[in-house]
């Protein structure tokens, strides 16, 4: 089932005043797709899924699955959750905790007074390996298996939807590893459309097909993990995906003879043709240059212009170093294999040019 | 002295101060009505061990039965009432809605107007020629209702000031538990298409047992005791028809008679304490806790 949002707004109203948590949400989410919504804590993506669940009324605009409106208070349809078939993944779990894991997981069907219980949660169960586990109480279990109850239950009833909110988040590294390729094959093999929330950009670019981005109750970008990856439009985009985050430097564009340079400090490069459109777009030649921390070499000394700083950290990261560089254009991050350099020396950084990433100064100008 | 030892030693020292309150301000207290139960403890005779004179005295006596009677009446249908309502604000105030914090505080103010404060106004209420209780009656076109001289009447009068006063307990202390449930269990509920009787008798209700079953015993022993409301609204009239285990017993105690009321109390401390472990099993908090 295909899932489409369209000018989705959701205000809350606190003591404290008015608080726009989604202000107007276009997005398509396709048939089997595992749409990640991504972004830092309270820009709205938990809000999305909650009104996609229907536990929460939207302010404006209309969610549709597939081609029934399930909101819209300009037409006045709100279908509650209970006329949605969709199944959702708490962050707590949240196991029903007086009752046992087969329970736990009959739930939903006791409630659609299915006539066949025991075979469906017993399939389920083995599907995700804890067959052995279901005469045991929630508070008997461990987090990885407290989780995979909650997604037991949530397949049960062959959900239209499945949604996800942080599911990872109380697990610890490794068994995040784990769930994190498990929930995928459970997904590939399922089929089902799945909505997932998440803050953490390594689970997004692991698990989604498409990652939708938000801040501020806004989306920033919709596209594949390697579209945000080597194409972000947004500085915040930059650096949000990617880690060690990308550098994002304050630059200028300007034209010498026929070529057009950015010069950043006491540094420059040039801007290379592909991105030439830049130099029509930009108001007063001021912009910010983005680059990767990979693709960024240091050397000691160097012929051509280029940034100068020192180094101030070095932090080991196993296969390559993480050179933190002070520079007059700020603080600028080199991933490096090269473990001849030293605290305080002196670097230049060289940048690949065709790797270089340009977005106006001006906030919101893209 | 091995590790052990100390420990439990240590132990013992930390658990010390406990036994000593409890054993000087409950456990003396109970031993000593227990022993005067054995007495007989007139003011005018001297005092003389007896055995089991007073509890057979007792069984025999009919006015006693009939406090039984009463008490369990009276047990039976304020409490369930209570809790009950009790809920419902609880249901209520664990909502979120604008000025919920003033009536939460608004809704406790029953249980803190002392009980003799209470018994007083409601006696007014039912006050047969003047009272606000008649003339509600009498605009639901029901005749005046001789509330506290027929038996049906006090009984009910009673109930309902002990109802008024008291329901604001129950639902503080379930509202606490209501608080305290996981606000994802209600949404997870709801996407696993509960609807709300659904949620209310599957998830809140099981969630809630323990605090439930603490609100029952509170409400039950404390029911099982009743003295103030009646001793202030009826005096254990009209007729002995409202005379409550405890009231009974406090007349002989009034009378000088503590043998015979010390008695009376021994056996309401029995069935308290039955009511208790009960109550405590039905909660099954030892299995909560593994």
């Amino acid at each position: 089932m295909n899932v489409t949002f369209r000018r989705l707004q959701k205000t809350f109203y606190t003591l404290r005043g008015k608080v726009e948590a989604l202000k107007s949400i276009d997005l398509e989410i396709g048939q089997g797709e595992f749409f990640i919504l991504l972004g830092p804590s309270g820009c709205g993506k938990s809000t999305t899924l909650n009104l996609t669940a229907g536990l929460e009324r939207p302010t404006a605009g209309e969610i549709r699955f597939a081609d029934r409106i399930v909101s819209s208070p300009e037409r006045k349809i709100f279908l509650s959750p209970k006329e949605r078939n969709v199944a959702m993944v708490f962050q707590s779990y949240a196991l029903y905790p007086h009752l046992n894991v087969f329970e736990n997981i009959a739930f939903p069907l006791r409630i659609a007074r299915e006539r066949e219980i025991d075979e469906p949660v017993r399939n389920t169960a083995d599907m995700l390996g804890i067959d052995d586990l279901l005469e045991r109480k929630p508070a008997e279990l461990s987090g990885g298996q407290r989780q995979r109850v909650a997604i037991a239950r949530a397949l049960v009833r062959n959900p239209d939807l499945f949604l996800l909110d942080e599911p990872l988040s109380n697990l610890d590294a490794q068994l995040r590893t784990n769930m994190r390729s498990e929930i995928k094959r459970l997904q590939r093999d399922t089929g089902i459309t799945t909505i997932y929330v998440t803050h953490d950009q390594t689970e997004a670019m692991t698990l989604g097909d498409r990652i939708g981005l938000f801040r501020d109750g806004s989306l920033v970008q919709v596209g594949t993990p390697d579209d945000l990856y080597n194409r972000p439009q947004t500085p915040f985009a930059a650096t949000f995906i990617g880690s060690p985050p990308m550098n994002v430097i304050p630059s200028e564009i300007n034209k010498e003879g026929d070529a057009a340079v950015i010069t950043y400090a006491d540094g420059k490069s040039e801007l290379p043709k592909d991105k030439a459109w830049m130099l029509e777009r930009l108001v007063d030649r001021k912009a910010l240059m983005g680059i990767r921390p990979e693709h960024i070499s240091m050397v000691t000394t160097s012929e051509s212009i280029s940034l100068a700083g020192n180094i101030e950290t070095i932090e080991p990261l196993g296969r390559e170093l993480l050179y933190h560089v002070r520079t007059g254009a700020g603080n600028v991050l080199v991933l490096s294999s090269d473990e001849e350099l030293r605290l305080g020396d002196t670097v230049h950084l060289l940048f690949d040019s065709s790797h270089i990433h340009l977005f106006p100064s001006e906030p919101g100008a893209n | 002295m091995s590790f052990l030892d100390r420990e439990f030693l240590s132990g013992c020292a930390f658990l010390l101060p406990l036994v000593i309150f409890i054993s000087a301000l409950i456990l003396l207290p109970v031993l000593g009505t227990f022993l005067d139960s054995l007495q007989r403890d007139l003011p005018y005779l001297p005092t003389a061990f007896v055995g089991l004179d007073n509890y057979l005295a007792i069984f025999r006596d009919g006015g006693f039965w009939d406090s039984v009677r009463f008490t369990t009446l009276f047990v039976l249908v304020s409490v369930p009432l209570e809790v009950t309502l009790g809920m419902i604000i609880a249901l209520v105030l664990n909502e979120t809605f604008p000025g919920r914090a003033a009536l939460r505080a608004m809704v406790l103010i029953p249980w803190a107007i002392p009980a003799a404060v209470s018994g007083r106004i409601f006696e007014l209420i039912y006050n047969y020629s003047y009272g606000v209780a008649n003339y509600v009656t009498h605009l639901l076109g029901v005749g005046p209702v001789n509330w506290l001289g027929t038996d049906l009447g006090a009984f009910a009068a009673v109930v309902l000031a002990d109802v008024w006063k008291t329901t604001p307990f129950a639902a503080i202390i379930l509202l606490a538990g209501l608080a305290a449930i996981d606000e994802d269990l209600h949404r997870q509920a709801q996407v696993d298409r509960a609807n709300f009787v659904q949620r209310f008798f599957k998830i809140t209700l099981p969630v809630l047992k323990p605090v439930v079953v603490v609100t029952l015993l509170f409400r039950t022993v404390d029911a099982l005791r009743v003295f103030d409301v009646i001793f202030v609204l009826t005096g254990g009239g009209p007729g002995g028809s409202t005379d409550a285990v405890s009231l009974f017993a406090y007349t002989y105690y009034a009378a000088g008679d503590f043998g015979y009321g010390a008695t009376i109390s021994v056996l309401l401390f029995f069935v308290a304490l039955g009511f208790s472990l009960a109550y405590i099993k039905m909660a099954r908090f030892g299995e909560e806790l593994k």
